[in-house]
Formats: structure tokens, sequence, C-alpha cells
């Protein structure tokens, strides 16, 4: 079964268009979704949080019908992001009591054994939490109510390395259970190379893959190697080239063909998820 | 539902606190000079109240998260209105009493004398102006929402007058009961249509 | 049993892995049924997609290295010393196979090759 299920959905804004994208986040597994900012992702995850109306196409959550089953899928969810909008003025505590009850499956041991872990005071006023504290405050009652499915939206921009990874421990903790999933978006894919499962890249508000992450980096390559070898026919087997006075480097989404094309006149490197993000964004011709 | 009331006061858990300091402020500036005060305390209390709340949601950019609890946006509508109900009943209730208190120790004061249309009619307008009121402000963006509050803080200002008149109007003259559950039934009908829109205006709004 | 992940290596990680529990199976260094990590307890540890170390597993299952028992996790297999033995001689032959090659690279003759080998042999007989 899958997690998430996006059919052509379709959202039109005067910058840009969400353009029919149909995505699967695959349940017991963590889906990274990536993207340069402003290209959809963060309307692709408020379509799914039913904050956005697609002009056309359907959602479906955990099997059920977004916006009809709407109450049982929030219960079923929880959702992390990086505009947390509590009540600023609410201690840590107030706020909790304030959101619980709304959740069925409320489970109040496990919340303050993450405040505990987090080193959240439960005293404390939410407007005088750090942003790393914010976000960890987002997830503790997010992962205290029984969540199948983590929504995150940005959660780590802003945040220190050493929080980002302590969050990777989170989710794996999380994911140890083969019934829950995770969808997290981020421009930030050095926090996905290490344990996304999958990745979506949206650019330009369409889908440009939504496959396992080693395939992607197993397919795709980074080539470096003389100028001298790049004429137009050259240049289109690359998605991306980055040229300058001492050589090139370029980004190809078919390695094999690649190594066949090219043998030894270039070195071949494993791109990071950062590099298919950076040269598919800028695409064609960069001049260093 | 429950859980959507309880929200809003623990939000604003100062609520209480808020409401008897919007009452005392506005019955010490009141009382002593106006023979209507017991109609403009009741409303502006009630309405502080109201705007308070309200405010407070754009201020957190709470929509976008109640969004993300279990709850259908009706039901945050649905709770705002009934909360809008439960301060206009504080305003007005309270401003009887305190005027009634007074009148009581301070026979100075020349307070007139009160009946029930002083709880009813500032309920009515209350009520009015709270069914124009909260369309805008669920419709309306957080720029859009300053402008309508200062829109209203003057439309309230402008009212004291009118008010005093309205009120010494209906007192002269008498309402009859018809007339009375008439003007009380058109409005509380006006207060759920604007509750209708407003839910269909925020079930179509992208956040 | 110790995963040591290298980020140097040209070798994908899910080979990494296999190569490093096939080692400690072979080496003895894990017995027969012993239990392993779950693949996403093994994922967490070592902070990679549970994809990977599922590959991992399916390719030592196919290697007949390890069993999976559904509901309880896998296990070394019971396999006896001379499927054992087998597996070390075939890889054996496989790194002889290397060592031909780059020697004809180097442009050695079989006997130069066969005089180096005795020689390294002798070397490590010594106490």
């Amino acid at each position: 079964m899958n997690a998430i299920e996006l059919r052509n959905l379709t959202k039109a804004y005067p910058q840009f268009t969400v353009d029919h994208v149909s995505l699967e986040v695959k349940k017991g597994f963590i889906t990274g979704l990536i993207g340069p900012n402003g290209v959809g992702k963060s309307t692709l995850i408020k379509m799914m949080l039913g904050m956005v109306r697609p002009d056309s196409g359907s959602v479906k959550i955990l099997g059920l019908d977004m916006p009809k089953d709407e109450l049982e899928i929030k219960q079923r969810i929880g959702i992390v992001s990086d505009d947390c909008f509590y009540y600023e003025h609410l201690t840590v505590s107030d706020s909790m009591k304030m959101i619980a009850p709304f959740y069925k499956k409320w489970n109040e041991k496990k919340f303050n054994r993450y405040l505990e872990q987090f080193e959240l005071s439960p005293k404390k006023k939410v407007e005088d939490l750090s942003k790393g504290m914010k976000v960890k405050f987002s997830l503790a009652i997010a992962l205290s109510h029984e969540a199948e499915l983590l929504i995150m939206d940005e959660p780590t921009s802003g945040l220190d390395p050493v929080f980002r990874r302590e969050l990777l421990d989170l989710l794996a903790d999380m994911m140890q259970d083969e019934n829950n999933s995770i969808i997290f978006s981020t421009h930030i894919t050095t926090d996905l190379d290490r344990v996304a499962d999958y990745i979506a890249f949206i650019n330009r508000g369409k889908l440009v893959f939504n496959e396992a992450k080693d395939e992607v980096l197993d397919r795709y390559a980074i080539l470096k190697g003389d100028q001298q070898l790049l004429d137009s026919d050259v240049r289109n087997k690359f998605v991306g080239i980055r040229e300058t006075a001492v050589g090139f480097e370029g980004l190809v989404d078919n390695r094999q063909e690649a190594e066949q094309l090219f043998g030894n006149y270039v070195v071949f490197n494993k791109p990071s998820l950062e590099d298919i993000m950076y040269f598919t964004a800028k695409g064609g011709r960069i001049h260093a | 539902m429950l859980n959507l009331l309880r929200k809003d006061f623990i939000a604003l858990k100062s609520t209480l606190w808020l409401g008897i300091m919007f009452l005392a402020v506005f019955s010490v500036a009141f009382i002593p000079k106006l023979s209507s005060s017991i109609h403009l305390v009741g409303i502006y209390t009630a309405f502080a109240l109201l705007n308070q709340g309200t405010m407070i949601d754009i201020k957190n950019k709470n929509h976008n998260f109640l969004i993300t609890l279990p709850v259908k946006r009706r039901h945050i509508v649905q709770a705002k209105y009934i909360t809008a109900i439960v301060y206009t009943l504080f305003g007005v209730l309270a401003s009887f009493g305190i005027h009634l208190l007074v009148k009581q120790s301070f026979p100075a004061l020349n307070k007139p004398d009160y009946s029930v249309l002083d709880i009813l009619v500032p309920a009515g307008i209350v009520l009015l102006l709270a069914s124009i009121y909260l369309p805008l402000f669920y419709s309306l963006s957080k720029k859009g929402a300053s402008v309508i509050n200062v829109v209203f803080l003057i439309i309230l200002l402008a009212l004291a007058q009118p008010t005093a008149m309205l009120m010494n109007m209906v007192n002269e003259n008498g309402f009859n009961s018809i007339q009375a559950l008439f003007l009380m039934t058109s409005i509380l009908l006006l207060f759920i249509a604007s509750c209708c829109l407003t839910i269909y205006l925020f079930s179509r709004k992208d956040l | 049993m110790n995963i040591i992940l290298s980020n140097s290596s040209s070798d994908p990680i899910y080979i990494q892995i296999l190569n490093q529990i096939r080692q400690s199976i072979l080496s003895g260094e894990l017995r027969a049924g012993d239990s392993l990590p779950s693949i996403r307890q093994l994922a967490k540890d070592l902070q990679i997609s549970v994809i990977t170390t599922k590959r991992a597993y399916e390719e030592l299952e196919k290697e007949k290295l390890i069993d999976s028992v559904a509901g309880k996790g896998c296990f070394v297999s019971g396999a006896n010393k001379d499927f054992i033995r087998e597996q070390r001689m075939k890889l054996l032959e496989e790194k002889l196979i290397d060592i031909i090659r780059e020697s004809k690279e180097l442009s050695m003759s079989r006997q130069n090759l066969i005089d180096h080998l005795t020689l390294l042999f002798e070397e490590e007989q010594k106490p």
C-alpha cells in the first residue's frame, strides 16, 4: 500500500504551476522530496494536508481520500513544519493541554519522554524556544499520537548540523516499525543522502523522478574532463555542464551510456543529491 | 467541538482577566459621563474580547496550525461564532450587573432605570457587528485583517452617539414584544447566515 | 560483528556490507544459528537506507549464507565446513585471477610470478 498517492495534481500560481504531478510515497520507507526553493515542494505538501485546494487531481493518504476523510487521516498523521504555528505566549505544557484532546490515540507518557529526551522544559513559553527547540516540540507532538505517517516540510532549515543528525536517528527509530512512513521535504539534501530510501525530485512544478535513492545515485554521474571534448553533440548528453578555465564538470543521467561514450577520457564521480539538484535546476551551460 | 472552544479559552488564557480589565476600563471611562454607558460598556467589552480572540489567531498564523489538527474547517468557524456569543453575553450581562451596583451605590450619578431592553439591544448590536466582522476576518489575509480592525475601531467609536439616541428612542416609544421578537430573530438569523457564509469562504481559502 | 563502511571505496555500500558479513561468516566469527540485526536496525545503526541493507541480505540469502525466518529475522545458515571451505576457495580463486592479470600487465612471466609467490610464502612461514 502507498502511504501517499498523488494523481495528476495541478495548481496554477502566478510564478509557477504545479503541473500534473503524480507521486507515490511507499509505506515503510523514508521518501525525500527535493527541489530548489519555490518550485512547488511546499505547495505539494500543502495539497496533501488540505491547506491548498488543487485545481485538479486527487490526493489519497493511507488509502483514504482527501478531503473527504480528512478527520480520520489527520488522526493518523504527524506534521512537522519549518513554520511553527503554535500560540507563542503559551507554555509547552499548556500547548499540549490544548492539542492533546484532539487526538484519540494521544500518549502522554510518550510525549513526556520526548520532552525529557529533547530537554524541553514544560514551563517554557513557546516564544522563548529557539528554532531548534520549536522543531523538537513539533516533533514531540507529531510522534505522540501513534502517527503512521510523518509529513515534514523543511523541518531542518535553520537548524545546526548536530541536531540534524539527531533528527535522523529519531526518524530511524520511527522506521523500526515497517508500518510507518515518512515524507521529508527539504532543500538540504545532505540529510537525505544518508537515510532516504526513495527520492522524489521536483523542478519547476514537475516531477523529475521518483526512485530508490541508491538507483538514482548509481544512474547519475558527474563527469570531469577537458573542455576540448565538448562539442554540441556531446553537450546534449549532459543534464547540465559547468565550464571553467581549467576544465568542465557535468552531470549525466545515464552513467552506463556515458561510460561507453567517454571511456577513460573523463573522470567519473558518484554524484550527491545536491549535485543532481544543482545541475538539473541550472540545466544547459553554466559558466563559472 | 468542545476542544475548539476550550482551545480558544486556553489560548486567551488571560481571557477572564482581559474581560475584567476591559470591563473596568470602559466602566471607569463611560459610567460617570454618559447615561447610555450601560450599552457602550457592554458593546465595547464584548467586541474588544472578540477582537483579541481573532487577532491572536492572525498573529500566530493559527489557521495554518488548526488545519493540521483533526478538525473540520467548518467546526473551527462554528466554534468562533459560539465564542462570539459567549463574549457578547459576558459583555452585556457584566455591564448590566455593574450598572445595577453602581446605581445602588452611587445614586448621585443619576443612572436611569434599566430594563431587559438594555441587555437585548446591545447584544443585538454586537451580534450584528460580529456578523459583518467575522466573514471579513476569515476570508482576508493578515494585512486585510489589520485594515478591518481599524475600520471597526472607527465604527465602534462612531457608534457611541447613535447608540445613545437609539436607546433613548426605544425607551421612550417602548418596544412592544412583537417588534422585539422580530428584531431579535432577524439578528439571530443574520448571525447564522453570517456563520454559513464564513464557513463557505473559509472552506475554500488556500492557506 | 562489526560493519565498517568506507565512502572512499569504489564498492557500492550494499557490496561492502555483503563482503563484511560474508567474511565474518566464512572466518567463523559468526556461527551457524547466530542472529543478524534486522534490516531496519542495521539501516539505523549505519545511517543508510533500508533498501540497501535489504539488498545486502537478499544477496547473502542467495549465496545461502543466511536464512530469513518470517517474523523472527535473519540467521546465519547452518552451512557445513565443506561448503564454507568451498566458498572461501571461490574467493581465493578470484583473487588469484586478479593477481595473474596484474602480473601480465606488469609483463611478468609465469616463472617470475611463481618465484615471487614462493619468496613471499616463505616469509610468511617465518615465525
